[in-house]
């Protein structure tokens, strides 16, 4: 059982506070996506090695995977706590659950900078010099280099 | 590139690795040469040495000559799976540690031939000489 508000209950305040929170959640997922798409394009030209529509496919499909995971918590989130009854409670709520939201697509794009990054690397091991120096060489052996 | 491998053939635990080596994945071909034969010193023969061979020796395809801890790391660094662990090995942070694992199993080398009864190459090749082949058993 909650606390009885201090201020009246306004049932529209409760309509508009989902709604605010659902139209800036879902503005925000598209930005973030925007921007991982354009700016992760050249990571993965880069990964797969100048194969451009490779590349551009594995884009759109980590973006269609974005968006469902990122759509689907934001949907799920909404109805989880408490429940605004007034504007005052509503501004809380759409405080409190943006913030959420902010965090997890933060922590997703840092999380693919990271499968980029580490996909880059792995791509290019293969083109790498060797770790150490040789201490010498052999006269025998230069000869025919 | 591709690189030569001068391994111990009398040290069980050498020969082992060896074959190991073989089997990896690798970005650079590697060849193997037991040191101290007379192949190997008609191939190589600025690092020919008589008596026991002492340590790992890599030689890359234009003569660079690689020793102990460096070769171990070359090693690592032709197989697919390892290089990164040869990058990292490599480094200033890890180098001196990575000298060290290696100089202690080098050294040691002969004691763990014995604790996992590996047997060196020309035990291996006196025992298939001698030895019965199996019977095929037909069920």
């Amino acid at each position: 059982m909650t606390a009885p508000p201090l201020a009246p209950m306004d049932p529209s305040a409760t309509m508009w506070a989902y709604i605010a929170y659902l139209t800036a959640s879902v503005g925000l997922t598209v930005w973030v996506a925007h921007t991982l798409h354009k700016n992760g394009r050249i990571f993965l030209v880069d990964s797969f090695l100048g194969n451009e529509k490779l590349a551009d496919s594995v884009n759109h499909l980590l973006v269609v995977g974005f968006y469902l995971i990122n759509v689907g918590f934001v949907s799920l989130a909404l109805k989880y706590g408490a429940k605004p009854h007034n504007k005052v409670e509503g501004m809380e709520f759409f405080a409190t659950k943006i913030g959420l939201v902010l965090l997890v697509l933060g922590a997703m794009h840092f999380f693919n900078l990271y499968v980029f990054a580490r996909m880059r690397k792995k791509a290019l091991l293969k083109y790498q010099r060797p770790p150490v120096d040789p201490e010498g060489f052999l006269a025998s052996k230069r000869a025919h280099a | 590139m591709k690189l030569s491998v001068l391994y111990d053939p009398q040290c069980g635990f050498c020969v082992k690795c060896r074959w190991w080596l073989l089997e990896q994945p690798k970005f650079v071909p590697m060849d193997f040469h037991p040191a101290g034969t007379r192949e190997t010193a008609r191939l190589f023969p600025e690092l020919h040495t008589t008596g026991k061979p002492e340590e790992l020796i890599v030689v890359d395809s234009e003569g660079g000559v690689y020793r102990g801890t460096d070769a171990w790391l070359m090693c690592l660094w032709a197989l697919e799976e390892y290089r990164e662990w040869a990058d990292r090995l490599a480094a200033p942070a890890l180098k001196p540690f990575a000298r060290a694992a290696f100089g202690m199993v080098s050294a040691g080398r002969k004691k763990i031939s014995s604790w996992f009864r590996m047997a060196p190459e020309e035990e291996l090749v006196e025992g298939l000489r001698h030895g019965e082949p199996p019977r095929c058993a037909t069920p």
